[in-house]
C-alpha cells in the first residue's frame, strides 16, 4: 500500500506548510495592516484577503468527499494527519502574517463559540440517540412502511437525521426483506427520513445547530421551513404509498411470511427521556438570558451556552452509564467515528475563519463574484439563487460548512436573516437539508442506510443509479419549492 | 493439489466460486478451506457531521453477522452434498490481505471475476480478482454472473517464455493431466517453433497437448486469446499475470487485465 512513514509524513508537511506560506506571503505582501484592532478585540478584515487564503478550506472539505473514495485505505489511516495538514496550512502562515494576537483570538473564537459546543452536542447525539433501538416487526404493507415513513420524517427533526434513520432502517427492511422489491423503500427512507425530515429543529441536522449557535432562534425553522417541508414530505408519502402498492400487488404471488406479527417496543427507553432532556438543554440556552457572561481573551461566553454544554456531556455520560452494558456489547461501541468527527472539524472550523471574513465582506472581499451571483440588480438577496447554490454545494460536500458559508454571504447576522430577510435564511436552511438527499455523498445517514440495506441483502442502485431517482422524484420537487416560496 | 482456498463474502458470485472449488476438489481429491472476511466498515465519504452513530456501527455488525450465517449456511450446505472434507475460516480485515495471508499455506485460490459495471466497482472496488499480485499460490478466477462451475476439460494455455506463464504451467500440472484436451497457444514467437519446447515438457508430464500460433493482426494479446479460446469452447485459461510496479504499488499488466475483466470462462494466473 501507498502510505507515507510518520517521520517523512511530517517532514512533508513542514515542507508544504512552508511553500503554501511563502506564496500566502507574496500573495498579499502590502496587507499585512488588515489586522485592525478595534475598540478591543482583534479583528480580522476580509476585505484585505485573497482568494488563496481559502485554499486550506477548499482542501479539507475536497479531502472528505475524495479520499475515502480514491483511497480508502490511506484515508482509514492518516485521515487525522491530512485534517492536521489543512488546519496547520492555515493557521501557520495567518500567525506569520497577522500575528499571534488576532490568531489566539480567531482560533479561540471559533472553538469556544462553535467548535466546541458542535461537537458535544453530535457527541450526546451520539451516545443518546444511538442509545435507543426498537424490537418486534412490522407488516410489510404499503400502508404500515408508508406510515412508518411518516413518523421517521416527524422525529427526525427531534433526534436529528442519523438517530431517526438508524432507528427505523432495521424495522423497515426486516418488515419487507421477503418482498421483491425494496429499492425504493430505501430510497424514499433516505428522502424522507435521512434529510428532509431534520429541517425543523436545530436538533434535525447539524446546519441548523451552526444556525442556532450563531443566534437562529430554536422554533425558527420549525415555523420558516414548515411549509416547504410539508410541500415535499406529503408528495414524497403520496408518491411512495403509490409505488409501494403498485410493487405490492405485482408481488401479489410471493408469500408473506407469517412470523412478521408483534408489537413494536422500544428498547433502552432511558435515552428516550434523555434525548427529552438534549432537546430541553438546548432549548433552554436558547430562551433563557442571564445577561452573565464569561470573558476569554476577548472572546464573550455567555453562561447558558456554558450550562447547556456541560447539560449535555453530563446527559451523555449518563446515557453510557444507564444503557445496559450488554447492549454495548453487541453494539461493537467504539469511539472512533466520534473521534473522526471531531478531528476532521477541528480543521474545518479553523480553516472557515479566513474564508467567513472575505464573505463578510461582501462587495469588498476577493469572493465578490459569488456576492453578485446571489444579489439582485437592484441588492436584493436572489432567494432561488441561495436555496439552489447551498443545495448544490450540500448534495456533494458536507452541509454544515456549506450552510455557515451562505450564512455569511447573506451577511451573516442572524437577527437580520431572521427578521428582514427571513426568506433567505428559509432558502440556505432548505438548501443545505434538503439537497443533501440528493446523492448518496450528500448526507451521512444516506450513505448508512445504504451500507446497511446492503449488508441486509438488498442490492442498492449505484451512485448514478440513484442520482436518477434523485434527479427524477426530488428535483421536480425542488422546482415546485422555488416557484412558490423562493422566486 | 491438495488444498483450495475459496474466497467466501456474500457477493453475487459466491455460490459459483464456491462449486467451482468442490468440484475441483473432488476431482483431486483436496481439502477445501472456505476463507470467511468481514471488512472493516469505513466510515462513508463526505460525511464527517452526521457520521457519528453508535447506532449505526450496531446495525452493520448485526448486519454483518447474519450474513456470515446465511453463508456459512450456504457452505456448510453445499459441502454435505459432496465427499470433499472442508472447513470454514473466518478471519476479519481486508479482503486482500486476508486471502494472500492464506494463500501461502494452499495450492489453489479461488476467487471471483469482478464486475465493473458501476461507478463504485470502478472508483471504490476492492479488487480480489487481483490478488494475484500478492497471492502466495496460482488463483483461479471464476467468471461473475451465473453459469459452468467444471473448469479444466477443455484447456487453453496463453504461453510464453517468462517465469510468470511457466510458474502458471507448472502449478496448473494436475488439472492438465486430467484435461480431455489442451491447447498452447503462442501469440509471440521470437523462436522457429514455437511452443515445441513446452509442448515436450508437458508430454514429460503425461499431458498431450497440441499448439496454436496466432501473432494476430494487432497488439492486443488479450483480445486473440479470448477469441481462440471462444472459437475452441475452451473451459479454462492458464496463464501467467503480469505486473508492474507503479508508484510503489503492482498494477497488472494491459493483456492481464483484458483477459480478466472480459473473460467469460474461469482463468488460472500466476504471477
Amino acid at each position: 500500500m501507498n502510505t507515507l512513514a510518520p517521520a517523512s509524513c511530517s517532514r512533508f508537511l513542514v515542507r508544504v506548510v512552508a511553500i503554501i506560506a511563502g506564496l500566502a506571503s507574496m500573495l498579499s505582501a502590502g496587507t499585512a495592516f488588515a489586522a485592525v484592532a478595534s475598540a478591543d478585540a482583534p479583528h480580522l478584515d476580509g476585505a484585505a484577503l485573497g482568494l488563496l487564503w481559502g485554499l486550506p478550506f477548499a482542501g479539507i472539505l475536497l479531502s472528505i468527499a475524495l479520499f475515502p473514495l480514491f483511497a480508502p485505505h490511506f484515508w482509514e489511516h492518516h485521515f487525522g494527519k491530512v485534517s492536521a495538514f489543512w488546519g496547520l496550512a492555515f493557521l501557520v502562515p495567518f500567525a506569520l502574517m497577522f500575528g499571534v494576537e488576532l490568531t489566539l483570538y480567531s482560533v479561540l473564537h471559533t472553538a469556544l463559540l462553535e467548535y466546541i459546543p458542535f461537537i458535544i452536542l453530535l457527541f450526546a447525539l451520539f451516545t443518546v440517540a444511538g442509545g435507543i433501538s426498537l424490537k418486534g416487526t412490522l407488516p410489510g404493507t404499503p400502508l404500515a412502511n408508508t406510515v412508518m415513513m411518516a413518523i421517521g420524517t416527524g422525529i427526525a427533526s427531534w433526534m436529528g437525521t442519523t438517530g431517526a434513520s438508524m432507528l427505523l432502517i432495521r424495522p423497515i427492511l426486516q418488515a419487507n426483506l421477503w418482498r421483491k422489491k425494496v429499492v425504493h423503500i430505501v430510497v424514499f427512507f433516505i428522502f424522507l427520513v435521512s434529510n428532509i425530515g431534520g429541517s425543523l429543529t436545530p436538533l434535525g441536522d447539524p446546519p441548523l445547530f451552526l444556525g442556532f449557535l450563531k443566534g437562529v432562534e430554536f422554533f425558527w425553522t420549525t415555523t420558516h421551513l414548515f411549509a416547504e417541508t410539508v410541500t415535499l414530505a406529503l408528495p414524497l408519502l403520496a408518491l411512495f404509498f403509490l409505488i409501494d402498492s403498485y410493487y405490492y400487488r405485482k408481488e401479489a404471488d410471493v408469500p408473506a411470511p407469517p412470523a412478521l406479527k408483534g408489537h413494536l417496543g422500544v428498547e433502552g427507553l432511558v435515552n428516550v427521556v434523555l434525548l427529552a432532556a438534549i432537546v430541553g438543554a438546548v432549548l433552554m440556552s436558547g430562551i433563557w438570558e442571564p445577561g452573565i457572561s464569561f470573558s476569554v481573551y476577548h472572546n464573550e461566553i455567555p453562561l447558558q451556552n456554558l450550562v447547556r454544554d456541560v447539560l449535555l456531556v453530563a446527559i451523555a455520560l449518563l446515557s453510557l452509564r444507564l444503557t445496559p452494558k450488554t447492549a454495548h456489547e453487541s453494539n461493537a461501541f467504539s469511539w472512533g467515528p466520534m473521534l473522526e468527527v471531531a478531528k476532521l472539524f477541528a480543521s474545518i472550523f479553523l480553516t472557515i475563519v479566513p474564508v467567513i471574513a472575505i464573505l463578510r465582506a461582501g462587495p469588498d472581499g476577493a469572493l465578490r463574484s459569488v456576492v453578485a451571483l446571489v444579489t439582485d440588480a437592484s441588492g436584493a438577496p436572489n432567494n432561488a439563487m441561495y436555496f439552489w447554490l447551498t443545495g448544490a454545494l450540500s448534495s456533494f460536500l458536507d452541509n454544515a460548512p456549506t450552510y455557515l458559508v451562505f450564512f455569511n454571504l447573506a451577511g451573516g447576522e442572524a437577527n437580520r436573516l431572521m427578521y428582514e430577510l427571513p426568506l433567505t435564511l428559509a432558502a440556505i436552511s432548505a438548501g443545505a437539508v434538503f439537497m443533501g438527499a440528493n446523492t448518496y455523498i450528500g448526507n451521512a445517514p444516506n450513505f448508512m442506510v445504504k451500507a446497511i440495506a446492503e449488508s441486509r441483502g438488498v442490492k442498492m442502485p449505484s451512485f448514478f443509479g440513484y442520482m436518477a431517482w434523485s434527479v427524477g422524484v426530488l428535483i421536480p420537487l425542488f422546482l415546485i419549492c422555488t416557484v412558490l416560496f423562493f422566486s | 493439489m491438495k488444498t483450495i482456498l475459496v474466497h467466501l463474502a456474500n457477493d453475487e458470485g459466491r455460490l459459483r466460486r464456491l462449486r467451482t472449488a468442490l468440484s475441483l476438489a473432488s476431482a483431486h481429491h483436496a481439502h477445501v478451506i472456505g476463507l470467511f472476511t468481514r471488512s472493516p466498515y469505513v466510515t462513508p465519504p463526505a460525511i464527517v457531521g452526521r457520521g457519528a452513530s453508535s447506532a449505526f456501527l450496531r446495525e452493520m455488525e448485526a448486519g454483518l453477522r447474519d450474513q456470515e450465517q446465511q453463508v456459512r449456511a450456504e457452505f456448510e450446505g453445499a459441502v454435505a452434498k459432496t465427499s470433499v472434507s472442508a472447513e470454514w475460516l473466518h478471519q476479519d480485515g481486508e479482503i486482500i490481505q486476508a486471502l494472500a495471508y492464506n494463500s501461502h499455506v494452499a495450492d489453489l485460490l479461488v476467487v471471483s471475476q469482478t464486475p465493473q459495471e458501476t461507478v463504485e466497482d470502478i472508483v471504490t472496488g476492492s479488487r480480489p480478482d487481483h490478488v494475484m499480485l500478492e497471492a502466495g499460490c496460482p488463483v483461479l478466477v471464476v467468471p461473475h454472473g451465473d453459469g459452468d462451475t467444471e473448469a479444466g476439460r477443455n484447456v487453453l494455455i496463453s504461453w510464453a517464455r517468462t517465469r510468470e506463464a511457466s510458474r502458471a504451467v507448472r502449478s496448473a500440472l494436475p488439472i492438465l493431466r486430467r484435461a480431455a484436451s489442451v491447447t498452447i497457444l503462442t501469440c509471440r514467437a521470437t523462436r522457429a517453433r514455437p511452443g515445441e519446447a513446452v509442448k515436450a515438457y508437458l508430454a514429460r508430464h503425461d499431458v498431450r497437448a497440441e499448439i496454436r500460433v496466432d501473432f494476430g493482426d494487432n497488439d492486443e494479446v488479450g483480445e486473440i486469446v479470448l477469441a481462440h479460446a471462444e472459437e475452441m469452447s475452451a473451459d479454462l485459461i492458464v496463464m501467467g499475470a503480469y505486473g508492474h510496479s507503479r508508484l510503489r504499488e503492482m498494477i497488472l499488466g494491459g493483456t492481464t487485465r483484458h483477459v480478466l475483466s472480459h473473460s467469460t470462462i474461469p482463468v488460472l494466473m500466476s504471477h
